[in-house]
């Protein structure tokens, strides 16, 4: 395969290949993998970003309707354009776009790592039954792809939500 | 506060000693954790006061954590150019931290193995640095000084996504652990493009020495995850210290092969030039010392008589820095006269 921004050289260099059903691969040849990953690298930054910030465009879906965070009031256009969120809160505003970019970005989009007492269980009513549809459906979907590491965080949470209420 | 940050640091370099694992290889071992805390907008988003309002509660909780031992604390509003990037150089700050213009500091722990940025992208990124091949022991200081914070700040955290960090790139762990790591004899073989473009299967990246961005000096890599959401720290960890230990194989495999007979003599004759430069050169670039040292730290890897030591090299590498050099000089060295400053320390240290 050539790669698909000189379109001269042999493509070696496979960029982030999602799973979970969307495949988005970008198909570089060496050289062009280093320039995107030099015209993308954003600020030197000695504490080690990701690569990818300027690629975040590329891989958001495009809203339907204009969405905006009721947070921070970040608006999904202005975070496609930036690559960077507002707030913690804009996690729950683009709640459904970020599943999808993150799983882009890392080929997971679900946390597997330390856990913490979770900041947006501290919500208003018709937040939290908001909040635990989400978790019910990335429960569902953590058990249909076999993560079950995943669905027994995510059971926690669901858990926490509900004795909470 | 000017002068008197400068004078806090020591001549000699914590992370930059020639020890822990594999210290003639892997130069130093970092890890970063990301966060931010509940109920403030991410810094770029964040007004002045905001800004100034998390800057209160962070350091207020630096400071009772008693996780930073006689540290060092500077509002980098408070910090002149020089200092400025006289910490960039150190790895204290990131060039993002340098030139932003809120309300921004930096924590330092006496030993410089433990710092921390306030509202760089986010509202906290803390830092562990140690010398050498050091995963395990780094990930553990990094992890108590976000533990220790943790229980004492509100983390933003989701129990989907993890922690939430400003860039989508962070998020989850917010862990980014990485290596410098000293790949000569991989370039002279030409075997290092193959070997790097492989990492991008592994889940690593390699970068130059200052980051992201920025090119390789004196053969310097900077290999670190690519991804830090849907696995464990530990699980992160691993995958960069698997692809370390390769990288060490192969970088010993291809020393020995510049040490067979048929290349043996050129070997040799291309670290003592090297070597001879460093103590002979009265004008010196940061590049061609780096360039230099390079060889001669590979030269004493092999074992060859140098008259220099591992631990001099490591700690002339930052310490000839250019804001480095100036902050010798006490004052602003332009260019030209710190090339001259460069070439005069460099064979002060080197005899």
């Amino acid at each position: 395969m050539l790669c698909q921004d000189c379109r001269k050289a042999q493509a070696t260099v496979f960029l982030k290949a999602a799973i979970n059903n969307k495949v988005t691969e970008m198909h570089l040849c060496a050289a062009c993998a280093l320039k995107r990953s030099e015209r993308h690298a954003g600020e030197h930054e000695p504490h080690g970003l990701g690569p990818m910030g300027g690629f975040v465009k590329e891989l958001l879906p495009s809203e339907r309707k204009p969405l905006a965070c009721g947070e921070c009031g970040l608006k999904y256009a202005e975070f496609r354009e930036s690559g960077r969120l507002g707030c913690p809160s804009c996690y729950r505003y683009f709640g459904a776009q970020l599943r999808e970019l993150l799983t882009r970005i890392h080929g997971s989009c679900s946390h597997s790592g330390r856990g913490y007492r979770d900041s947006l269980s501290d919500l208003p009513e018709r937040e939290r039954g908001e909040k635990l549809e989400t978790l019910r459906a990335a429960l569902k979907a953590a058990v249909a792809r076999e993560d079950f590491e995943a669905a027994a965080r995510l059971r926690d949470a669901i858990k926490g939500l509900d004795d909470g209420s | 506060m000017a002068a008197k940050l400068l004078t806090w640091f020591r001549d000699r370099i914590n992370w930059a000693s020639a020890s822990g694992d594999w210290p003639d290889i892997v130069f130093s071992t970092r890890v970063r954790f990301a966060r931010n805390l509940h109920g403030f907008p991410f810094p770029g988003r964040a007004s002045r006061q905001s800004q100034a309002e998390l800057r209160r509660r962070a350091l207020e909780a630096v400071k009772s954590s008693r996780l930073f031992p006689r540290a060092k604390e500077a509002g980098l509003e408070d910090l002149s150019p020089l200092e400025k990037r006289f910490l960039v150089e150190r790895r204290h700050i990131s060039h993002n931290l340098a030139s932003a213009s809120g309300a921004q500091s930096v924590v330092i722990a006496s030993d410089e193995t433990l710092s921390a940025m306030i509202n760089e992208e986010d509202h906290l990124r803390l830092q562990a640095i140690l010398p050498g091949f050091s995963v395990e022991k780094c990930l553990e200081l990094a992890s108590s000084a976000e533990t220790g914070l943790g229980e004492l700040l509100p983390y933003a955290y989701g129990s989907e996504f993890g922690f939430l960090t400003a860039c989508p790139t962070n998020t989850g762990t917010g862990m980014r652990v990485s290596c410098m790591v000293h790949l000569p004899a991989l370039g002279r073989a030409g075997r290092l493009g193959g070997v790097l473009e492989s990492l991008s299967h592994l889940g690593v990246t390699a970068r130059g020495m200052y980051g992201e961005g920025t090119y390789v000096l004196g053969d310097l890599y900077q290999i670190s995850n690519s991804v830090c959401l849907g696995r464990s720290e530990e699980e992160f960890a691993e995958s960069v210290r698997r692809v370390i230990r390769n990288l060490i194989n192969f970088e010993i495999k291809a020393r020995e092969d510049l040490l067979r007979p048929a290349l043996r003599l050129k070997t040799e004759d291309a670290v003592h030039r090297s070597r001879a430069l460093l103590s002979a050169a009265r004008l010196m670039s940061y590049e061609e010392f780096m360039q230099n040292a390079s060889l001669a730290r590979m030269g004493l890897a092999m074992g060859l008589r140098l008259g220099l030591d591992l631990d001099t090299l490591n700690q002339l590498t930052i310490q000839a820095q250019p804001a480095h050099l100036s902050a010798r000089a006490g004052r602003e060295l332009p260019p030209g006269r710190r090339d001259e400053a460069r070439a005069e320390f460099v064979r002060s240290r080197l005899g």
